[in-house]
C-alpha cells in the first residue's frame, strides 16, 4: 500500500470512528461506492480496531530478568590498547575506537569485544568465527585483522584496522560525483566481495552503512559480524549456509531468499551489490519498505518488480524527507532527464541483473558483475541481457496462477452481467471484488506454501525435522480453515503431502495427498492441470512406498491430461515423462524407460536450455537406464556428466548430487573399479547423513551399497554390520515390504554364501523373493536375480532336483525382458552350463554355450 | 564475578546530546540511544543482583531509574524529560527484544510468526515470540505511530508525556494511537484473529 493509499484508509477509518457503531457499515459503503478494494481495507481495519481496544493499553511489566545478565562495560583497556570511545555496536560485541598507547606508535584502531556478562558460548562461538573469518581476508577493499587477544576479565577481543571515513552512499552525494566515479568505488567494493567470496565468506549483510570509502577515497568493506563461512569442501557459489532461523540481515537489504529465509549463497551478496548499486546510481531504494507490513515486505522483495533505476531517477521522492529527483540528479552533476538516459540501457540490465528474484539467475559471482560494470564503463558490451518475453510471461503465470484463474472467472463474471452493465454496476464491482479477493486468499496460501517448502526441504533444514513436521500439523490446520475454498485447500494440502513424502513421512503424506486429489476432482474436475498435478503428487508417493501397480495408472493419466492440457513442451509434461520413466526402469521394462527419458531430456533442453537441475535428473536417469541394459560404455559419460553438473548447480552438500555420486559408484562397482567407487559412496553417504538425518531411507540406500562394495572386496565383517544397520533402518524407514529393502537384504545374503553360510544364504535369499514378487509383479529382472541365486544355491547344497528348475526359469524371464544380448541373460547361460557339467549332464548343457558366450 | 558499577557518565554531555536530538539531531541521537541502552541494562541487571532470581521489576520503573541517573535536574526542562523518554522507550523496546532474542527465540520457523496478543501485559516473561512478532510488526507502521506505541507501551508515557515529546496534540497522540494499535492487530492477525 502507498503512502497515499494508507492515509486514505486511516481517513476513512477515523471519519467512521466518528460515526455511531450501528451507522458505520452502510456509511462506509457509500463512501467507498467506487473503490470495493478500498471499502474492504478500511472494513477490516475497523474489525482490527473492535478486537484490539484494551490491547497494549498498559506497558510490559511483571519483567523477569531471569537469563538477561547485562553489565556496564568496565574495562579501560585491553592488552596495550586503550578504548577511547564506542563506535559501533551489535548483538555480537561493541566495536570502540582505541590507540596503542605503548609509546612506541600512536596508532589507531578498532577494537571489538565482547559485551560483559554476554560471553555465552554462541555469542563466543560468533565472535571467534569473526574474527577467523578476518583473519583469513587480505584485501585493501576489506578492513585488516591488526591483533587480537584475551582482556584482563579474560573477554576475547580483536583489533581491527580503524578506517575514518563515511558510508559510500554519503562519500559520492556529500562530493556531488558523477556517475563514472561512483561506478569505480562500486567495483571496488564489488571485488572486495569477490575477495571474500573466494575464501568462502558470504558477508550478508551488504549495504552503504557497511562500505566505507576513506578520506584518500579507499573503499573498505567492514563489519563481517553476520557473516558466514562456507563449508571450505564445497564448491563457493551454490552452497547452503543458513538455517531457516538465521535471520539476521537488515530488512530493508534483505535479498528475497533471506526474506524467506531460504540458502544464503554467495548469490545473495551479488544480491545486495545489486542494491547498492541501485542506490548510487539513482538515489533511491528499488522498494520503499519502510513503514509496510511484513507481508507486504515479503511480497515486495520476493515478487514485485521494481522499476528500473532509468525510470525510478524520475519518480518523485519515496518519503517525505527522501531525495526528488532533481537533488538526486544534482548530487551526480546531472539533471534528471539527462540521468534517466545515461542510465536506461545497460546500467538498467546490469543492476536488474544482479537484482533478480531467483539466485541462480543474477550474477554468477561479484566479480562477473564488477566486470560487467567495467565493459560499461570502457564502451564495450556488457554482458547482462534483459529478460525475454516469454521468460516474463512465464514468471507472471508462474507467480499468479491464482490471479490468472480469478481473472478468467472474472472475465466470464463480465460477459454474464455484460447486458445490464448500467444498472448492475455495484453487483458487477462486488463479483468482480469477490473473485479478487479469491485469489488475494489463494495467494497468501501460495506464500505461506511456499515457505512450508523450504522449510521442508532437507538442502536448506537439514534434517532439522521437528520444527518441520510443527510446520507441517499447522499447515494441515490451517488447509481445514479453508473449508470455504476447496481450490486454496487442496493446493495447501498438496504440499504438505510433497514435502511430508520428500521427507520420507510416506504414512502421513498419503492421506494428505488424497485428500488434496479428491478435492481437486470435485471442485475442478477431472480434466484440470491442478488434477493431473495431484495424480502426479499421489503416483510419486506410491512409487516411493514401492506400490508400482498403484502408481503407474495414475502417471499415465496424469501424463495424459497434462499433453492434452497444457500443450508441449511444459514442464510438467517432461516431468510427468521422467517419473514414468523411472517408475518403468524399477518394473524392469528399461527399453521403454530408456525412450520415456530420452523424450523428457530433449523436452527439458528445449524448454531449460543445456545447464538445468531438471536436465540432469533426465541424463542421470537415462545413464541409469542405459547401464540396465548392459551399455556401460554409453552410460559413464553421462553419469559424469549429470554429476558435474549437479555439482555446479547445487554445490556438494545436496541431495541430487549424493544421488549422482550414489549412481556412478554402482556402474563402477559393477565393473569392478571399487577403488574409484568407494569415495563416492562414502561421500553420498556421509552427504546424505549430514542433509537427511539419521532416519531416512536413502540413509538406507547409501549404506546398502557401501556395504556391497565392501563385501567384494572381502571385508566381510565391515560389509556384515553395515547391512545389519542398513536393513533395520530400511525396516524402520521404508516399510518391512520395499523392494529396495529386498535390494539390500539381498547382499547380505550374498554376504553369507561368501561366508559359506549357505543355508543362512538360502533361507534369506527366499525372504528376498518373496517380497520381490508380491511388489515387483510376476515378472522382473529383479525377480530373475533371486531365482537364479536360490538356484545356484541349491546347486551347491546338492539339490540338483530343487536347482534346475529355478535356473531355467531365470534363463527365461532374462530372456524375454532384457534380450538375448544382455549379460545377464549371458551369466544365466554359464550357470546353467556349469550346473549340467557338474550334474553329470554336459549333453544338456549343450543349447546354452552359445548364449552363455 | 561481580563488576564495579560504570562510572557516571559526564552529565553535560547527556544534557548536549538531549538537546542536540530533541532538535532533530539524527547523531546525537545515535549517540545517546547506546547510553540509554547501556544504563538500562545496567540497572536491570543491578537489580537482579540485588534480589532473589526471579523477582519481577517494572519496566517502566527502570526507564524512570535510568532518567535520574542519566539527565542534569536542574538543567533538564519539561521538553527535555519527554525527549529523553522518547529515546529510552525506544531502547527499553530494544532491551526487551534482544532479551528475546537471546532466549533463542529465533530458532522457530516463520519469519514473522502470529501472536496471542491478549490484554495481558507483556514483559521479559511473555513468550519471546510474541514479543519478536510485536516488534516485527512495529517496523511496518508509519514512524511516527511506532514512535508512539513505543513510548506509550514501552516507556510507559502518559499520552500527555507522549504529545510533549512530540510537539504534537494530546488528541493527535489519542488519534494516532488508535490507528496503530489497529495496524498492529491487523498484521499480527490478517484473518481477523
Amino acid at each position: 500500500m502507498d503512502r497515499g493509499r494508507r492515509e486514505r484508509v486511516e481517513a476513512l477509518f477515523e471519519a467512521a470512528l466518528d460515526r455511531p457503531a450501528a451507522e458505520r457499515a452502510g456509511w462506509l459503503r457509500e463512501a467507498c461506492w467506487d473503490d470495493p478494494e478500498l471499502h474492504d481495507r478500511v472494513e477490516r481495519l475497523l474489525a482490527a480496531h473492535e478486537r484490539a481496544e484494551g490491547v497494549l493499553e498498559h506497558p510490559p511489566r511483571g519483567v523477569e530478568l531471569l537469563g538477561l545478565r547485562v553489565y556496564p562495560e568496565t574495562l579501560r583497556r585491553v592488552g596495550p590498547y586503550r578504548l577511547v570511545r564506542e563506535i559501533g555496536r551489535g548483538g555480537m560485541g561493541s566495536v570502540y575506537l582505541a590507540e596503542r598507547d605503548d609509546d612506541q606508535f600512536s596508532q589507531q584502531v578498532a577494537v571489538k569485544l565482547v559485551p560483559p556478562g554476554a560471553a555465552s558460548a554462541e555469542v563466543l562461538r560468533r565472535f571467534r568465527a569473526e574474527r577467523q573469518i578476518l583473519a583469513s581476508l587480505h584485501h585493501p577493499g576489506i578492513a585488516r585483522l591488526l591483533d587480537g587477544g584475551v582482556a584482563d576479565d579474560a573477554r576475547p577481543y580483536f583489533v581491527m584496522e580503524y578506517v575514518d571515513g563515511e558510508p559510500i552512499d554519503a562519500y559520492c552525494d556529500a562530493r556531488s560525483l558523477p556517475l563514472e566515479a561512483r561506478l569505480r568505488l562500486f567495483c571496488d567494493a564489488a571485488r572486495a566481495v569477490h575477495h571474500a567470496h573466494r575464501n568462502l565468506v558470504v558477508h550478508r549483510d551488504l549495504k552503504p552503512s557497511n562500505v566505507l570509502v576513506s578520506r584518500e577515497g579507499e573503499v573498505r568493506l567492514l563489519d563481517f559480524g553476520i557473516a558466514k563461512l562456507l563449508d571450505p569442501a564445497a564448491a563457493p557459489h551454490t552452497v547452503p549456509v543458513t538455517r531457516t532461523g538465521d535471520r539476521l540481515m537488515t530488512p530493508q537489504y534483505a535479498a528475497p531468499e533471506q526474506v524467506r529465509g531460504g540458502p544464503v549463497t554467495t548469490a545473495t551478496d551479488v544480491y545486495g551489490l545489486g542494491l547498492l548499486l541501485y542506490e548510487l546510481l539513482c538515489g533511491r531504494r528499488p522498494y520503499e519498505l519502510w513503514g509496510r507490513p511484513p507481508a507486504e515486505v515479503e511480497r515486495l522483495v520476493c515478487e514485485a518488480e521494481p522499476p528500473r533505476p532509468g525510470a525510478a531517477a524520475l519518480l518523485p521522492a519515496a518519503t517525505p524527507d527522501g531525495p526528488t529527483p532533481a537533488d538526486s540528479a544534482r548530487a551526480r552533476g546531472t539533471t534528471p532527464e539527462r540521468l534517466r538516459r545515461r542510465l536506461s540501457g545497460d546500467l538498467d540490465r546490469i543492476v536488474m541483473t544482479a537484482l533478480r528474484k531467483e539466485p541462480d539467475r543474477r550474477y554468477p559471482s561479484a566479480e562477473q558483475l564488477a566486470a560487467d560494470v567495467e565493459s560499461y564503463l570502457e564502451g564495450r558490451p556488457i554482458a547482462a541481457r534483459g529478460d525475454s518475453p516469454g521468460y516474463r510471461v512465464r514468471r507472471f503465470a508462474g507467480r499468479h496462477r491464482w490471479g490468472v484463474a480469478a481473472a478468467a472467472a472474472f472475465v466470464a463474471v463480465l460477459s454474464v452481467y455484460a447486458a445490464t452493465m448500467t444498472v448492475q454496476a455495484r453487483r458487477v464491482q462486488r463479483a468482480l471484488e469477490q473473485a479478487r479477493l479469491e485469489a488475494e486468499k489463494a495467494e497468501q496460501v501460495t506464500a505461506f506454501t511456499l515457505g512450508l517448502f523450504e522449510a521442508g526441504d532437507p538442502t536448506r533444514t537439514r534434517g532439522d525435522s521437528l520444527t518441520v513436521h510443527e510446520m507441517l500439523r499447522r499447515g494441515v490446520e490451517r488447509a481445514e480453515r479453508l473449508r470455504g475454498q476447496p481450490a486454496a485447500q487442496a493446493q495447501m494440502l498438496d504440499v504438505v503431502g510433497r514435502v511430508y513424502r520428500e521427507m520420507g513421512a510416506y504414512d502421513r503424506a498419503r492421506p494428505v495427498l488424497e485428500r488434496a486429489l479428491a478435492l481437486r476432482r470435485g471442485v475442478l474436475g477431472e480434466r484440470h492441470p491442478a488434477t493431473a498435478e495431484s495424480m502426479h503428487h499421489l503416483g510419486d508417493l506410491l512409487y516411493a512406498l514401492g506400490r508400482y501397480d498403484d502408481a503407474e495408472p495414475l502417471y499415465r493419466r496424469a501424463l495424459a491430461l497434462q499433453r492434452r492440457l497444457l500443450g508441449e513442451p511444459h514442464a510438467d509434461v517432461a516431468h510427468s515423462l521422467a517419473s514414468l520413466g523411472l517408475l518403468l526402469q524399477d518394473r524392469g521394462d528399461y527399453p521403454a524407460a530408456e525412450r520415456l527419458s530420452r523424450e523428457a531430456l530433449a523436452m527439458r533442453r528445449e524448454l531449460f536450455g543445456p545447464e538445468h537441475a531438471d536436465v540432469a535428473e533426465s541424463l542421470n536417469a537415462l545413464a541409469l537406464q542405459l547401464q540396465l541394459q548392459g551399455r556401460d560404455a554409453e552410460a559413464e559419460p553421462l553419469l559424469r556428466e549429470a554429476l558435474a553438473m549437479r555439482r555446479r548447480l547445487f554445490g556438494l552438500e545436496h541431495p541430487a548430487v549424493a544421488e549422482a555420486m550414489s549412481d556412478l559408484g554402482l556402474l563402477l562397482v559393477k565393473q569392478g573399479r571399487l577403488d574409484e567407487a568407494e569415495p563416492l559412496y562414502r561421500g553420498a553417504l556421509a552427504a546424505r547423513r549430514r542433509m537427511l538425518g539419521d532416519e531416512h531411507p536413502d540413509v538406507s540406500r547409501s549404506q546398502g551399497l557401501l556395504a556391497a562394495l565392501l563385501r567384494r572386496r572381502g571385508d566381510l565383517a565391515a560389509a556384515e554390520s553395515l547391512y545389519t544397520a542398513a536393513i533395520e533402518l530400511g525396516r524402520r524407514s521404508m516399510g518391512p515390504e520395499h523392494p529396495d529393502l529386498a535390494h539390500t537384504m539381498n547382499g547380505l545374503a550374498l554376504l553369507r554364501r561368501a561366508r559359506g553360510d549357505l543355508a543362512g544364504a538360502d533361507s534369506l535369499t527366499r525372504v528376498v523373493l518373496g517380497i520381490r514378487r508380491r511388489t515387483l509383479g510376476g515378472e522382473h529382472p529383479s525377480i530373475a536375480v533371486s531365482l537364479g541365486q536360490l538356484g545356484g544355491l541349491l546347486h551347491e547344497q546338492g539339490d540338483f532336483a530343487g536347482a534346475e528348475p529355478l535356473l531355467l526359469e531365470a534363463l527365461r524371464m532374462r530372456r524375454s525382458l532384457l534380450g538375448d544380448g544382455h549379460p545377464q541373460v549371458a551369466e544365466s547361460a554359464r550357470q546353467l552350463v556349469a550346473f549340467y557339467e557338474a550334474a553329470g549332464r554336459p549333453a544338456d548343457a549343450a543349447p546354452y554355450r552359445a548364449l552363455a558366450r | 564475578m561481580d563488576p564495579a558499577p560504570a562510572e557516571p557518565r559526564p552529565r553535560a554531555e547527556v544534557t548536549g546530546l538531549l538537546r542536540a536530538a530533541s532538535s532533530g539531531d539524527r547523531e546525537a541521537f545515535d549517540r545517546l540511544f547506546p547510553l540509554v541502552y547501556e544504563e538500562l541494562r545496567a540497572l536491570a541487571g543491578r537489580q537482579l543482583r540485588r534480589e532473589s532470581p526471579g523477582h519481577t521489576l517494572e519496566a517502566t520503573g527502570l526507564v524512570h531509574e535510568a532518567y535520574v541517573k542519566l539527565a542534569v535536574p536542574e538543567g533538564a526542562g519539561w521538553s527535555d524529560r519527554a525527549h529523553f523518554f522518547a529515546i529510552a522507550s525506544r531502547a527499553m523496546r530494544q532491551v526487551l527484544v534482544d532479551h528475546a532474542r537471546r532466549r533463542g527465540a529465533q530458532k522457530r520457523g516463520g519469519a514473522w510468526a502470529r501472536t496471542t496478543l491478549s490484554g495481558k501485559p507483556l514483559g521479559l516473561d511473555t513468550d519471546p515470540e510474541e514479543l519478536l512478532a510485536l516488534d516485527a510488526a512495529l517496523e511496518g507502521l508509519d514512524p511516527r505511530q511506532r514512535q508512539i506505541v513505543e513510548m506509550r507501551f514501552f516507556g510507559g508515557m502518559t499520552e500527555e508525556e507522549v504529545a510533549e515529546a512530540l510537539g504534537v496534540s494530546d488528541r493527535t497522540v489519542r488519534r494516532e494511537w488508535v490507528k496503530a494499535r489497529a495496524w498492529l492487530y491487523s498484521a499480527l492477525y490478517p484473518d481477523g484473529g
